[in-house]
C-alpha cells in the first residue's frame, strides 16, 4: 500500500479475493464494435474471448469463424486466466443500437 | 523510495501464448487510425503530450481511466480509503506501511498499536511501548502470523509523529496539512500524500509509489527519465492532470493502478515461489 507490497486487500477497501477463473464475471460492454459483425448478432449468440498482443494485451471478442466483433476492457484477472489457457465465452446479453452487452463465462 | 532502474516493458505477455492481432483486422486497423494525442497541462510544469489510447488497450492512459471508473462507483463513501478513524490513526497506519511491508502486515501492525491504546492516549507514547507491540508475531487476516520488520525505527518515527500531533493543531486544508506532515521525521512526499489522500479523499494528490510510477511511465504519462526522488511534484502534477482529463478522481486512479499492479506483482512472486 503506497509502497507496501500487496495486495492482501484492495486499497479501495474491498477484498481482492482468491483467483478463481471459473467464477462469475461481470457483464462487459463490447468496445470498438465491428459494425459488419454486430449487425449480424442477435441476443443469445455465443462469441469467444481471444487474448492478442499489440504488443500489450488486447482481449478480442471473436465469432466462431474468427471474425473480430470488437474487444472488451481487459483486466489483470481475466488476462491472467486467459494466459493460463482458460477459455471464455461472451454471450450476447443485449443489443441496443450499436451497444452490445456481453455475459462472460469460463467454459 | 527505490530508485532502481525500472522495467518499462509490459512483460505480462512473456508467459503468454497470446497471438498478435491479425494485421489488417478490425482491431489493428482501429489502433492504426484512432491515435489520440492529448496535451496534459499541469500547474507550474511543462505541458506533456501523450498518446491517450483506448479503454480496451491494456494499460494505456485511457484504459486506466476506464478501470478507475469501473472500480470506483460514483456513490463511494468518503471514507473509502481510510485506515484510521482520525488523522492521528491515519498517520500511524501510513507510517507503518511502505517498502517491504505487505498491506496485510501493515494493517495488522496498525491494529496492534491502536488496540494497545497507544494512539488514543492524550500523551504521546514512549517508543518502547510501540516496539513491544511490533516485535511480537502479528496475526494477519489470512490466519497466518508475521513479524514486522524495522520495529525500532518505525516506533521512533511513530512516537515522534504522535508527539507533534498531540501538541500542534493540524491544518484543516489538505495541502497545508501535507506540507506540515513533510516536516515530520520519516515522512516524505509519498507517505504525506498517502495520509492526505486517505483522510481527505477529494484532495488532488498522488501517491507515486513504485506501482504508479511504473504504470504511468509504461503508458507514456510520465517521462522515462523521471523518478520520484527527483521529480515527485512534477509527477504528481501530471498525474492529477491525467485524472482530470479522464474525469476521474486522482484518488480513484491511484487506487486502481495500485490494486492491479500490486496484484500482478504478488501473483508473479507466487509463481516464482512455486517453481
Amino acid at each position: 500500500m503506497s509502497g507496501s507490497n500487496g495486495p492482501d486487500y484492495s486499497r479501495t477497501g474491498g477484498g481482492a479475493g482468491v483467483a478463481n477463473c471459473a467464477g462469475p464475471r461481470p457483464d462487459k460492454p463490447l468496445q470498438a464494435p465491428n459494425e459488419a459483425v454486430v449487425e449480424t448478432l442477435t441476443v443469445g449468440d455465443v462469441l469467444h474471448l481471444s487474448l492478442r498482443e499489440n504488443p500489450t494485451p488486447v482481449i478480442a471478442v471473436v465469432t466462431d469463424d474468427g471474425r473480430e466483433a470488437g474487444a472488451i476492457i481487459p483486466d489483470e484477472f481475466l488476462i491472467s486466466c486467459l494466459q493460463q489457457a482458460v477459455l471464455y465465452t461472451a454471450t450476447v446479453a443485449s443489443i441496443r443500437g450499436g451497444h452490445v452487452m456481453l455475459r462472460i463465462a469460463a467454459t | 523510495m527505490s530508485t532502481a532502474t525500472i522495467d518499462l516493458v509490459a512483460s505480462s505477455l512473456s508467459e503468454s501464448a497470446a497471438r498478435p492481432l491479425a494485421p489488417g483486422g478490425h482491431l489493428s486497423t482501429l489502433i492504426a487510425v484512432m491515435r489520440t494525442e492529448v496535451v496534459l497541462r499541469p500547474d507550474n510544469y511543462r505541458a506533456r503530450t501523450i498518446e491517450w489510447g483506448q479503454p480496451w488497450i491494456y494499460e494505456s492512459p485511457a484504459y486506466w481511466v476506464a478501470r478507475a471508473e469501473q472500480m470506483t462507483p460514483p456513490d463511494s463513501p468518503d471514507d473509502t480509503y481510510r485506515l484510521g478513524a482520525s488523522l492521528d490513526e491515519e498517520v500511524v497506519a501510513c507510517l507503518l506501511g511502505g517498502f517491504a511491508v505487505t498491506y496485510e502486515l501493515n494493517v495488522a501492525a496498525f491494529h496492534a498499536v491502536r488496540d494497545a491504546g497507544l494512539i488514543a492516549s492524550d500523551i504521546a507514547p514512549d517508543p518502547d511501548l510501540i516496539v513491544q507491540q511490533l516485535i511480537r508475531p502479528l496475526p494477519l487476516a489470512s490466519g497466518r502470523a508475521a513479524r514486522y520488520r524495522f520495529p525500532n525505527q518505525k516506533s521512533a518515527r511513530i512516537a515522534s509523529a504522535l508527539s507533534r500531533l498531540k501538541q500542534e493543531p493540524a491544518p484543516a486544508d489538505p495541502f497545508a496539512a501535507r506540507d506540515w506532515l513533510l516536516s515530520f521525521h520519516g515522512i516524505g512526499p509519498k507517505t504525506a500524500s498517502w495520509i492526505v489522500r486517505n483522510h481527505w479523499p477529494q484532495a488532488e494528490v498522488a501517491i507515486v509509489d513504485v506501482h504508479v510510477w511504473r504504470a504511468a511511465t509504461a503508458c507514456g504519462v510520465f517521462d522515462p527519465d523521471w523518478n520520484p526522488t527527483r521529480n515527485y511534484w512534477e509527477m504528481e502534477a501530471v498525474f492529477v492532470e491525467w485524472a482530470r482529463h479522464g474525469g476521474v478522481s486522482a484518488a480513484a486512479l491511484d487506487a486502481t493502478i495500485w490494486a492491479e499492479r500490486a496484484a500482478r506483482a504478488r501473483r508473479r512472486l507466487g509463481a516464482v515461489g512455486s517453481q
